[in-house]
């Protein structure tokens, strides 16, 4: 029986560190809906749930608004928000030797039970390492004793974490909301057992018991959806291609499944959202209309890992998005998921939300609208509290290549539904492209600014009195990053000097003064291209450019390609082995023990229909087989939102 | 100005407070925190009109990030009458963890100047080891005559630093202000934290200084002068706790008088 601390003080913040940062109020909490429980006494599993990103940014996420309620409705567990501290805050908390603390309780992450990280972008690693080494916890869970937190992970790369497997203690794939809880209750058995020898019984029944950490981890591993990295070993080829990946202990299983909620109106609606008390990225209040995607546009890592597409009724969303509006005082509530007008009754339910907001002045926003089945009727009608621009991603500039992503929009569709969007008032419009997708030609580069003429042509042919304000388009590129579990995870990116050849034929092309072209910077799309789908290979890269300074590599002003390049050299690595390779068919991947459900069978034939410029129809017109019908839910089981 | 929006029938004028983690939020953040109270507690705001409405809503003398309050103001339009103490306790109980709404009362909407250009002084307690002692050293440069006694300080703004002699801002210095009381404003219901006993023994100074759009002393400008005139080291300075304990408008007669 070890004795772990119970009454840890808070830290202590002197007022002149506050003073020295730019916007304190990051780091002080005491937002509207904040939950803080008295723990003095040690009796609460302590969570602390990580953004490795500037508060700003972890305070518009959708996943920290769930998990936050949903862990701090279980009496045993106190969840705590931490954010990756700007670099003058980490400075000064340096300087002050203050480690890292959580905003409820000010208790310092080290005297956590588990300290959960999201990772939404690969470009957040080295700030993961950054909170953990500010907070006194070993950067590898090898490094990580019993008196340490247990670091946990999910989200997004949570479905390739192999260039971070070595910092995690566990990861959790797919959605947390079942799987988390299960955790928790292990967590209890192992807390309540000293962190001793301890019995417990799994949700599905199993017996399991063990000792110390690594008993605990053993018995985590058997919880469906947990992945515990240091249970696997992965070996080589001669020239750095994995060659396989095994468990190395009894009872750990060889491939670890996704976790997904079959029925989403079962699963909790956030309502009580933390209000923050600075603007936010995304400063309203998101109504989750669905998971996952029935598209299957093929460049789309989204499309593949969240399948099958599961709806929430309109009933529940109409009495959530209610209650969140009155507990937040928000004036602005966006619909949420991955393509809104596939919703089966967006019309009605958006109706519905109008026609009660209207009066409260609140606005909505319905965002990831498609071109070919916009209702502009409906966008009129959600306008009328506050008029927005609209944003639209036609992807490619030619038909051609729109066919060989499988998004199946036409030049036509666009151009009609501008038009219709010009005749109602709207002047401001946006368009997302992607360059350097796979088969992509010069001509397909120069179509994108074709496809621009086009709309601005269309604007110029409305009736000048129609016309009251000039146009305003915007073409918005960013650069085809190849993601694992997508039918491109065996194609290359294009070379850094050919990203910037496009990104200067595009600026040239896209000249005129209703006309305005953004890019992403293209070495952070190369290097987000190596670490999504890099293999453990990375974990030393990624901790030698941390400790060489690298950090919040997603702000391009911040991202230091050099420093990277050293890091892999040091290590004998080539970046072009990650990002610019083509891949075998039979090329066995980093991540292939890892299961979202999808057959790699079905993403490899997709990759072939891809290069024939072949499409596959969406879910609900005809089933293609992908494997998502192994978790017998949503569409892939006839199962649509009902009243 | 709040009197010629069309949307608004009424004015109230509400008295408030704000310590503890509130008082870090900047002064735009902190009027979209009040808008988002008022949505909470379903209270009548008037809201401007075009693309993007606001509430009507004016703050007597912008906050400062990372300064407190006791005695703030600010002026809300309604777009129909209510009861004004209702009004102060629903607004309050809505409010995040530091902010509370003491009082509120109704305002003629005469058209005459708004309360934020009426503002002509403020009211700063200052806490920090040492302060009553560096309190009497300030107090003794001000008495010298002519230039001995000026308190010249920098200035950062638009057009750079520039220097500036805060003697004639300042209108009075209390090197022993009496302990902070333990209950709320005058007539307040509503105390954001309570004040406790260590709390209220703190070394403390107080200082009244004008304030408003004509003339304006910011607190971290007298902390400044403490440092440079008064020898006060410049980590005690930072880490002071800057309170505002009152803020006065023109009065008959040329007094200075509080807006409630």
């Amino acid at each position: 029986m070890t004795n772990f601390p119970t009454g840890v003080p808070p830290v202590e913040l002197p007022r002149r560190l506050l003073r020295s940062v730019e916007k304190p109020a990051r780091y002080v909490g005491g937002e509207w809906n904040q939950v803080r429980k008295d723990n003095r006494d040690g009796a609460l599993t302590r969570f602390a749930f990580c953004f490795p990103d500037v508060y700003e940014i972890g305070m518009s996420h959708l996943g920290l608004r769930i998990l936050y309620g949903l862990l701090n409705d279980r009496e045993d567990t106190a969840c705590e928000r931490a954010f990756a501290p700007w670099p003058d805050m980490a400075e000064a908390l340096r300087r002050e030797g203050i480690p890292l603390f959580s905003l409820e309780s000010r208790t310092p992450l080290s005297a956590f039970d588990f300290v959960g990280f999201t990772l939404q972008y690969e470009m957040s690693y080295t700030n993961v390492l950054l909170m953990l080494r500010l907070a006194g916890i070993p950067l590898s869970a090898a490094e990580r004793g019993l008196r340490d937190p247990l670091v946990i992970g999910g989200g997004p790369c949570a479905v390739n974490p192999e260039p971070m497997a070595d910092c995690f203690d566990l990861l959790v794939l797919g959605e947390g909301e079942e799987v988390l809880g299960e955790l928790l209750d292990l967590y209890g058995a192992w807390r309540r057992a000293g962190r001793g020898a301890f019995q417990a019984v799994l949700s599905d029944g199993t017996p399991v018991s063990g000792e110390g950490r690594e008993g605990f981890l053993l018995a985590a591993a058997r919880i469906p959806g947990i992945y515990v990295p240091a249970f696997y070993d992965v070996d080589y080829l001669p020239d750095g291609r994995v060659a396989s990946v095994r468990p190395n202990r009894p009872g750990v299983p060889e491939r670890v499944l996704r976790r997904v909620v079959a029925h989403l109106d079962r699963a909790p609606l956030p309502t009580r959202d933390l209000v923050p008390n600075l603007e936010v990225v995304h400063d309203r209040v998101f109504l989750e209309l669905f998971r996952g995607c029935t598209r299957g546009c093929r460049f789309c890592q989204a499309g593949f890992i969240y399948r099958p597409v599961r709806s929430r009724s309109p009933g529940a969303l109409a009495a959530g998005a209610r209650e969140a509006l009155a507990a937040t005082g928000c004036g602005e509530l966006a619909l949420l998921s991955l393509s809104t007008s596939d919703y089966p009754a967006l019309e009605p339910l958006a109706d519905t939300l109008l026609a009660d907001m209207e009066p409260r002045r609140a606005s909505l926003s319905l965002p990831s609208l498609r071109i070919d089945s916009v209702s502009l009727g409906l966008l009129d009608r959600a306008s009328r509290v506050r008029k927005s621009g609209l944003t639209f991603a036609p992807e490619a500039g030619t038909q051609r290549l729109r066919d060989v992503i499988n998004k199946g929009v036409t030049e036509e569709d666009l151009v009609r539904a501008m038009g219709q969007a010009f005749a109602g008032g709207w002047n401001g419009v946006k368009l997302y492209f992607m360059l350097g997708l796979p088969e992509e030609t010069d001509d397909d580069v120069a179509g994108i600014a074709r496809l621009a003429r086009a709309v601005e042509t269309q604007y110029r042919s409305l009736p000048r009195e129609t016309r009251k304000r000039p146009l305003s388009l915007t073409v918005s590129t960013s650069v085809f990053v190849p993601k694992p579990h997508t039918p491109f995870q065996w194609e290359p990116q294009i070379p850094l000097a050919a990203m910037k050849e496009k990104q200067r034929t595009l600026r040239g092309l896209l000249q005129g003064k209703s006309l305005s072209y953004q890019w992403h910077e293209p070495a952070t799309s190369f290097w987000e291209a190596v670490l999504s789908r890099g293999d453990r290979r990375l974990w030393p890269v990624i901790r030698d450019a941390f400790e060489a300074g690298c950090l919040f590599d997603s702000w391009d002003d911040r991202f230091r390609l050099e420093t990277w390049l050293a890091a892999m050299e040091r290590h004998g690595l080539d970046p072009a082995f990650y990002a610019n390779r083509v891949r075998d068919p039979g090329e066995v991947f980093p991540w292939d023990h890892l299961d979202m459900g999808v057959d790699k069978s079905f993403l490899l034939e997709e990759n072939r229909r891809a290069h024939a410029g072949v499409l596959t129809p969406e879910c609900r017109t005809a089933c293609s087989a992908c494997g998502a019908a192994c978790f017998g839910a949503g569409v892939c089981v006839g199962e649509e939102a009902a009243g | 100005m709040t009197a010629q929006e069309p949307n608004a029938k009424r004015t109230f004028r509400i008295r408030f407070a704000r310590t503890g983690p509130a008082a870090w939020i900047g002064h735009l953040d902190l009027m979209r925190v009040f808008e988002r109270a008022l949505r909470r507690a379903c209270l009548p705001a008037a809201f401007t009109q075009g693309f993007n409405p606001h509430p009507v809503m004016t703050f007597a003398l912008p906050l400062g990030v990372g300064v407190e309050t006791r005695d703030d103001y600010a002026e809300i339009g309604l777009s129909e009458d209510m009861d004004p103490a209702l009004f102060a306790r629903r607004l309050s109980a809505a409010l995040p963890e530091g902010l509370a709404v003491s009082q509120a009362q109704a305002v003629a909407s005469e058209g005459g100047p708004g309360l934020m250009a009426r503002v002509r002084a403020a009211e700063y307690r200052l806490e920090f080891p040492g302060a009553s002692a560096a309190c009497r050293r300030l107090l003794d440069r001000m008495a010298r005559p002519g230039d001995d006694g000026a308190l010249p300080v920098e200035k950062k703004g638009k057009d750079g630093v520039r220097t500036l002699d805060l003697r004639p801002l300042v209108l009075s210095l209390d090197p022993a202000p009496p302990a902070l009381p333990a209950a709320g404003p005058a007539g307040g219901v509503a105390q954001a934290t309570p004040v406790s006993a260590r709390e209220s023994a703190r070394d403390a100074l107080s200082a009244l200084v004008a304030a408003g759009s004509r003339e304006n002393l910011r607190p971290d400008l007298l902390l400044d002068a403490l440092v440079r005139y008064a020898g006060v080291p410049e980590a005690v300075a930072g880490n002071a706790r800057i309170l505002r304990t009152g803020l006065f408008v023109d009065g008959p007669g040329g007094t200075l008088v509080r807006p409630m």
